[in-house]
């Protein structure tokens, strides 16, 4: 384990393994999207009382528990950055961040969207949707703090810190529902024991969940890459690998 | 359910499509972003080791 982590941890490793997995990740992700909307949009019944407008959870649950998750690959990747001085690791954390921000625009938006017909309003400065708000400034605030050194190294700690430090948003926005009155609902799905959400409609939502895993992993790998190679200055292995490709 | 219906959603048509057109939209976005800022880099370090080797010669 640690031996491939080490190995994982060297850049022209990194590099080439990323561009072998990224279709694996891609091609799965986009058939499973499919396959999610055509369930969610066709194949689930409408719901009893938000009739068809609750389909609009296909897309903002995905999109929401992504914006979480890749802020929390985020935040642990610029700690083992820090930690243990890995290059690599800051890399990771710089990918994730642009990613994040979209999906936590589209969850902003698609939820803003699904909240005017439920109830009656874009917005409200309410928990769940401020929280989400905060971890959008989050991910802009560590893209911003970035791009205003030059020095990598230095970009690389000082984002670190602000990644680290705002993680503590993350379990806010998920608990948010559930520690204040809050106009969103609670959650459904997360009640292993119990999800209080029916079997049809629920498959094609984990489906989609899954996609949205997969999707990001794909573009990390993309973005990583570039990343890398912006790192990588007069290194012998470029020369090889972009001879190959 | 026929065609119609599915392209209705009762009366919330134009908010569920226009959710999954906009997510739709980002994740094509993000894509091409990423697939983009690879390329550029690419451009960049092969332009980087053609000046090095030339200036080494």
């Amino acid at each position: 384990m640690w031996l491939w982590f080490h190995k994982l941890s060297s850049p022209p490793y990194a590099y080439r393994t990323a561009g072998l997995v990224r279709p694996w990740l891609f091609w799965p992700a986009v058939l499973l999207m499919l396959a999610g909307a055509f369930g969610g949009l066709v194949l689930a019944p409408e719901d009893y009382q938000q009739k068809d407008a609750f389909r609009i959870i296909y897309v903002h649950v995905p999109s929401a528990s992504l914006s979480l998750m890749i802020y929390t690959v985020m935040a642990v990747a610029a700690g083992v950055g820090l930690i243990w001085r890995m290059k690599l690791a800051h890399a990771v954390a710089a990918s994730c961040a642009p990613i994040g921000a979209w999906f936590t625009v589209a969850t902003l938006v698609t939820g803003s969207i699904y909240g005017r017909p439920m109830w009656g309003t874009w917005w409200e400065w309410d928990p769940r949707l401020t929280s989400e708000l905060i971890l959008l400034f989050l991910y802009l605030g560590y893209m911003a703090l970035r791009a205003s050194f030059d020095d990598t190294q230095r970009a690389d700690r000082a984002s670190a810190i602000l990644a680290l430090v705002g993680a503590v948003n993350v379990p806010i926005v998920k608990y948010s529902v559930v520690w204040w009155n809050s106009l969103h609902q609670g959650p459904s799905i997360s009640k292993l024991a119990a999800p209080s959400i029916e079997g049809s409609m629920l498959w094609p939502l984990l489906t989609m969940m899954l996609a949205f895993v997969l999707y990001f992993g794909a573009v990390l790998c993309d973005r990583l890459r570039g990343e890398i190679l912006r790192r990588e200055r007069n290194a012998s292995w470029l020369n090889e690998t972009l001879a190959a490709s | 359910m026929n065609l119609s219906d599915v392209l209705d959603m009762g009366e919330y048509g134009a908010y569920v499509w226009s959710c999954y057109g906009l997510t739709l939209a980002v994740l094509v976005l993000n894509v091409w972003l990423a697939r983009r800022s690879l390329a550029e880099q690419q451009l960049h370090a092969k332009r980087r080791l053609q000046m090095n080797s030339e200036t080494s010669s």
